[in-house]
């Protein structure tokens, strides 16, 4: 038995690295919609504009992969907030002008990628520091960098919770998805919450895509996978809370890297089987009645 | 509208019929591009209908309806290369096919609304293009596969030009959508859209709306199976870019632009693929580009005060070219809207994404 519960123990740990990765990109998409109401479909695009400008940059080095990271995340803040400026206009009139647009921006957003960077997939080394495997203890080898990867995103999953949590433009964020109009009413006008919050999220995704360049590389497919996948966690994860976005989206990584180890054939009904289940299960705690009401 | 005289009522439906067969019959003065571009224009417009019956008849935005399309297109090239060759079984097949599977998926969607909805449908039309490209035994893998000539019935010649195939499919997605006018015109659409536009008094009145709508996926996923069999029979090859996310997302754009009715998100296909196969053809390599641009108008258009004013002038442009102004079907409409503006329909989902009428 031990020998078969070994071969899952990689595809397991890639699971947490994979899941730390959605969870950058799914908390902006979640926080984006639970603060500016905005469903925003263009989230993969800026994910992928992020890997490849890692991938066309190629750095070499640990100051180039945060040098790239970093310009990634400028370029993913100031798409953002052009869109908070695209999406103003729209505000009242539904949720299908928001979708449309944001659509339409996904396809001139991957079209441009395309005209940029070319049709072919590209793949990223990750810096040479970082580029071999490491024994872990049990002996497993493990490629460092994804190891690396683990670290930093639990060091940005532990800065996004200080950050809503424990300061006062957190405080604004919460606030803003409770009770917009007494937001306003405070001083804090919308426009200007939504914008910082889309410009947030957009340098978050783009940055993710930076950094997990090395490890998803950078294709046509990257932004509508990504995509997919973080919008099956923010309805799993539920809204503005960020707890349970980092739960879904830790589930979500295992289920795309041990459950297409575990089911090969059936790994692309998985997500929504589970997905499925969970909502159903949620429909059916809440249907259920207090518990003083029950015999 | 059916309280009209028995002979007037027939009189229109023999007028609509005739418009239809006019419509239908425009492509055949065009040369070979023409009629395969209006072939597959009639196909994809199936899948934009399908989606006119979930997101504007019924209120349920969806980018998933690419699922049954995908399962009506697969299951008929597969017919078609390892059973028989009989198109009209192709599409018999796609049509269970497709409704089996929103079936299926509609056990979930039919509690969803809204935004939620929205998001698990992008989910379940990705599941299915990654199956597509998965399961290569089945699909063929990315490259898909590649289904002999068919022919309709046993005693009809093969389908072998682009004038057989587009007569074909003309024949069928006319049938197909004169039988979901039909049905969607009549009290099942109603129940559909008391639904979109009130759900909680709906409720109330004791009427199980979300059985309702799964009922809805259904007969969407029928004819949006349909549509994917009628593709593989204009193409003679499925690959799953045919049924990926950028399909979903351009059916859905053609139900925006046809107000959320059926003949209008045909009509709406035809509109995106023209600009994009050919008004673009001269600028290669730019279609997505103009079609971006037509995401972009249709949003920033759609419930404001200039595409209101430009719904209604059409809408009444079109009315004073027909005898008769009043004709579509009985829609609820908004306060200030005539209710010929196609603009009611698509606003339907709004009001349940924006958190369902109070």
């Amino acid at each position: 038995m031990g020998w078969q519960v070994g071969v899952y123990v990689l595809p397991a740990v890639d699971g947490v690295a994979y899941g730390l990765l959605l969870f950058t990109v799914a908390v902006g998409l979640s926080v984006a919609y639970g603060v500016a109401g905005m469903l925003n479909l263009a989230h993969g695009v800026v994910f992928a504009a992020g890997a490849y400008l890692a991938a066309a940059w190629h750095p070499t080095t640990l100051a180039g992969l945060a040098a790239a990271t970093g310009t990634a995340a400028v370029v993913g803040a100031l798409v953002g907030g052009a869109l908070s400026v695209a999406a103003a206009p729209l505000a009242g009139r539904g949720q299908m002008p928001q979708v449309l647009l944001t659509l339409g921006l996904a396809l001139l957003g991957a079209q441009a990628l395309t005209a940029i960077f070319g049709t072919d997939d590209l793949s990223a080394p990750p810096p040479s520091v970082w580029a071999g495997s490491i024994r872990l203890p049990g002996g497993w080898v493990y490629p460092t960098y994804r190891l690396a990867f683990i670290g930093i995103g639990l060091i940005v999953a532990v800065l996004a919770q200080l950050l809503v949590y424990r300061t006062k433009a957190g405080a604004l964020v919460r606030a803003s998805v409770d009770d917009r109009q007494m937001l306003s009413c405070l001083g804090y006008p919308a426009l200007a919450v939504n914008a910082a919050v889309l410009a947030a999220a957009g340098g978050l995704a783009a940055g993710a895509g930076a950094v997990g360049a090395p490890i998803l590389g950078a294709g046509a497919s990257t932004g509508p996978l990504v995509m997919m996948v973080s919008l099956v966690i923010v309805v799993l994860g539920g809204l503005s809370n960020i707890r349970a976005t980092l739960a879904a989206a830790l589930a979500v990584g295992e289920l795309q890297t041990l459950g297409v180890a575990v089911l090969p054939t059936l790994a692309p009904f998985l997500l929504f089987a589970a997905t499925a289940l969970v909502l159903a299960l949620r429909a059916r705690l809440q249907s259920r009645p207090p518990r003083w009401v029950r015999p | 509208m059916t309280t009209l005289p028995r002979h007037s009522r027939l009189n229109r439906a023999a007028r609509r019929a005739a418009v239809a067969v006019g419509v239908l019959a425009l492509p055949l003065a065009g040369d070979a591009y023409t009629l395969s571009t209006a072939a597959r224009i009639l196909a994809i417009g199936l899948l934009a209908a399908a989606v006119a019956i979930v997101t504007g008849q019924t209120g349920l935005p969806t980018l998933g309806q690419t699922a049954p399309y995908a399962a009506g297109a697969y299951t008929a090239a597969f017919l078609a290369i390892h059973l028989h060759t009989m198109a009209v079984l192709q599409v018999a097949a796609g049509a269970v096919a497709g409704a089996s599977l929103a079936a299926v998926v509609g056990l979930l969607l039919a509690h969803t609304r809204a935004a939620t909805h929205l998001m698990i449908t992008v989910a379940v039309g990705q599941a299915v293009v990654t199956a597509a490209g998965d399961w290569t035994p089945l699909t063929g893998g990315s490259n898909g596969l590649l289904t002999p000539t068919v022919r309709p019935l046993p005693d009809l010649p093969i389908l072998d030009s682009d004038l057989a195939i587009y007569l074909y499919t003309a024949t069928v997605a006319g049938l197909a959508l004169a039988v979901a006018v039909v049905v969607v015109r009549g009290p099942w659409g109603m129940l559909l859209r008391a639904v979109r536009d009130q759900e909680p008094r709906m409720v109330a009145s004791g009427h199980p709306t979300s059985r309702y709508l799964h009922l809805a996926h259904c007969a969407a996923g029928a004819l949006a199976g349909i549509g994917g069999a009628l593709l593989v029979t204009v193409q003679q090859t499925v690959t799953p870019g045919d049924v990926d996310f950028d399909t979903a997302s351009l059916a859905l754009l053609a139900c925006v632009l046809g107000g959320g009715r059926l003949r209008g998100a045909v009509a709406g296909v035809a509109v995106i693929l023209i600009v994009r196969d050919v008004i673009a053809s001269p600028f290669a390599g730019h279609g997505p580009l103009l079609v971006g641009t037509l995401y972009l108008a249709a949003a920033y258009l759609l419930h404001s005060r200039p595409g209101r004013q430009l719904t209604s002038r059409v809408s009444a442009t079109i009315g004073r070219l027909r005898p008769r102004p009043a004709d579509g079907p009985p829609l609820p409409a908004r306060a200030g809207e005539t209710p010929d503006a196609p603009d009611t329909v698509a606003a339907a989902p709004d009001a349940v994404a924006a958190g369902g009428p109070r």
